[in-house]
């Protein structure tokens, strides 16, 4: 090892701690791996990604299926609550009192008629307007709230609402489009594959904390060139492989994405020779772990859709399921799962269902694969801030393809997080 | 049964627990597997889904062959980061009087993930069915039921 005096070399002036503002030249084909740890880019992503004027998938509404029910959930790392008011109604608000900002709602699912902060005793309704503010007139004459406190003023912040075939989403945004328009005419109509107005059914949930960028979570399932290569399991059974009739679609603006794939034979090709882990002697002991049955429309046997900012929902085979991303700073994010069936499933489809979702969740066949390489991804692009990740497969746009061999969607997505962050 | 002979039980049935915990920390599949009869349902649940009655586990099994298929997994087809597990069992509790021997018991499993520190991985209890076989007990069922809904990461090996 030569050495090197650093205190004299004064060449090269020193470069900022923190490149905060650039991407690199070749735009949308490179990732800059600063975005993956940088804190102020984090706290700009919750104000312009998950604050800005997007719909933020917060529940299914068959979680709160009477008056009353409420959940916790999250719009990016903001804790909110979702309730159902006496006549129907949904609102999202903050999770926070409005008097000196404790996080009231402790409980993830429950029934309530109001809400009290335990601190000090403040009351709100359903709706989230304050109700009650204890010692407001003072005691014995002495103390209370000024004159002039206006309870209308202090209610807990609200965020829109909207629904559609039983999925509720939040936005911090006062006049949000409608959930339609946002979705896209393309999108909306992978969406309503899945959600086609029949009553949804929760089966259960799972929640992992994974140590990586939130947005490494939306590349990986925008992603399907790795689908056929780190994941065994899916191309050994034949799930989701780059010799199969697949295709990339997206939204206008390249936000939303699908991945669709169909199910082809257990078999190699000379498309599967690049495939090192493609093993096609193998059969499960027990083959009900992986029984398809078609339920949809169409020939796709799975499709994961990407809806920015915050949702993926799944469709392998017949395990359905919500993954909602809530960042927890640069470095971590939460992925909580939702399964789900149809309330007119039979025993036999629910059972399919339960089955298969060992592929999938913290443990699943496939989706653990995920969590480990996103955690390895974390851990090889901190130390490297000024360094950046290349994107060519399938060129160097954003079109969508009707194959798997492409970056093509992860692209789209950079593509629209710049416009968004005002990264240039 | 007298007393003499309920406490040797739940000294046989800790002994059996803490082999079978012993084989997964061996990464002994073969012994892990001979385990289980047949027919026998596996689940590691959270307790979330289990006391509000939803059925979604985070590893469902409902044969032997099926976990065999999830041993199979584990050494063939998934990929994740080298690791070992310890597992710690306390508190077993029996119950003889059904037509199976019905088995109680805490855990606490720890990870260690090369180069780094070792931490908890999940903490729950066990809710077993035994029966007795030539080689001794067999789970006809267990179910791990583990505390915290969250999981740190990855859930890789059987618990
Ligand atoms: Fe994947």
């Amino acid at each position: 090892m030569p050495y090197v005096n650093l205190l004299e070399d004064r060449e090269t002036p020193l470069q900022k701690p923190t490149a905060t503002d650039h991407w690199p030249e070749e735009g949308i084909s490179r990732v800059p791996y600063w975005i993956y740890s940088d804190p102020a880019n984090y706290k700009r992503e919750q104000e312009k990604v998950f604050g800005g004027p997007h719909w933020n998938y917060v529940a299914l509404s068959c979680e709160l299926p009477n008056p009353g029910d409420f959940k916790r959930s999250y719009v990016g790392d903001k804790p909110v609550v979702i309730v159902k008011d006496e006549n129907g109604k949904f609102y999202v608000f903050e999770n926070r009192c409005a008097h000196r900002g404790v996080q009231f709602c402790r409980e993830r699912l429950g029934n309530t008629k109001r809400f009290v902060c335990p601190y000090h005793q403040w009351s709100y309704d359903l709706s989230g307007d304050l109700i009650g503010v204890p010692f407001r007139r003072g005691v014995k004459g002495q103390g209370g709230m000024p004159e002039n406190f206006d309870r209308k003023a202090h209610g807990l912040r609200q965020l829109s609402v909207a629904e559609r075939n039983g999925v509720l989403f939040a936005s911090f945004a006062d006049k949000p489009s409608t959930i339609e328009a946002y979705l896209g005419e393309r999108m909306l109509g992978y969406f309503n594959r899945v959600f086609d107005g029949r009553e949804l059914q929760v089966l259960g949930y799972q929640r992992q904390d994974i140590p990586a960028n939130w947005k490494l979570m939306f590349e990986n399932i925008k992603d399907p060139y790795h689908a056929s290569l780190l994941h065994v399991f899916l191309v050994t059974f034949g799930l989701f492989r780059a010799d199969q009739p697949s295709a990339v679609h997206m939204d206008d603006y390249g936000r939303h994405a699908c991945l669709i794939s169909s199910k082809g034979d257990q078999k190699a090709t000379t498309a599967t020779k690049d495939m090192e882990n493609l093993k096609t002697d193998l059969i499960l002991n027990d083959d009900r772990l992986l029984d398809p049955k078609r339920e949809f429309p169409g020939t796709a046997t799975v499709v994961m859709q990407t809806l920015w900012p915050n949702l993926i929902v799944q469709q392998q085979s017949n395990t359905l399921a919500m993954r909602h991303i809530v960042p927890q700073g640069p470095n971590k994010f939460r992925l909580d799962w939702t399964f789900f069936g149809y309330k007119n499933d039979d025993e036999e489809m629910v059972r399919r269902r339960l089955r298969q979702a060992n592929l999938m969740g913290a443990a699943g066949f496939v989706s653990a694969d995920d969590s480990e390489v996103m955690k390895f991804s974390q851990e090889g692009v901190v130390p490297y801030q000024r360094d950046e990740g290349i994107m060519e497969m399938g060129g160097l746009g954003t079109s969508e393809e009707e194959h798997m061999v492409t970056e093509s969607a992860i692209r789209g997505f950079y593509g629209y997080y710049r416009k968004v962050m005002g990264l240039f | 049964m007298s007393r003499e002979e309920l406490l040797l039980l739940r000294i046989e049935v800790q002994d059996f627990l803490d082999s079978y915990g012993a084989a997964i920390d061996a990464g002994d599949w073969d012994k892990f597997l001979a385990c289980f009869a047949t027919d026998a349902e596996y689940q590691i649940i959270s307790r979330e889904n289990f006391d509000q009655g939803f059925p979604l586990a985070t590893v469902r099994c409902e044969s032997r062959k099926m976990l065999r298929d999830r041993v199979f997994g584990v050494e063939e087809t998934m990929m994740y980061e080298p690791r070992f597990t310890r597992h710690i069992i306390s508190g077993v509790r029996i119950d003889p009087s059904e037509d199976h021997l019905k088995a109680i018991a805490n855990y606490c499993v720890f990870e260690t993930i090369v180069d780094q520190e070792t931490k908890i991985l999940q903490v729950g209890r066990y809710d077993a069915n035994l029966i007795q076989e030539e080689s001794g007990f067999v789970f006809t069922k267990l179910h791990c039921i583990f505390d915290s809904v969250i999981v740190p990461n990855s859930l890789i090996y059987p618990i």
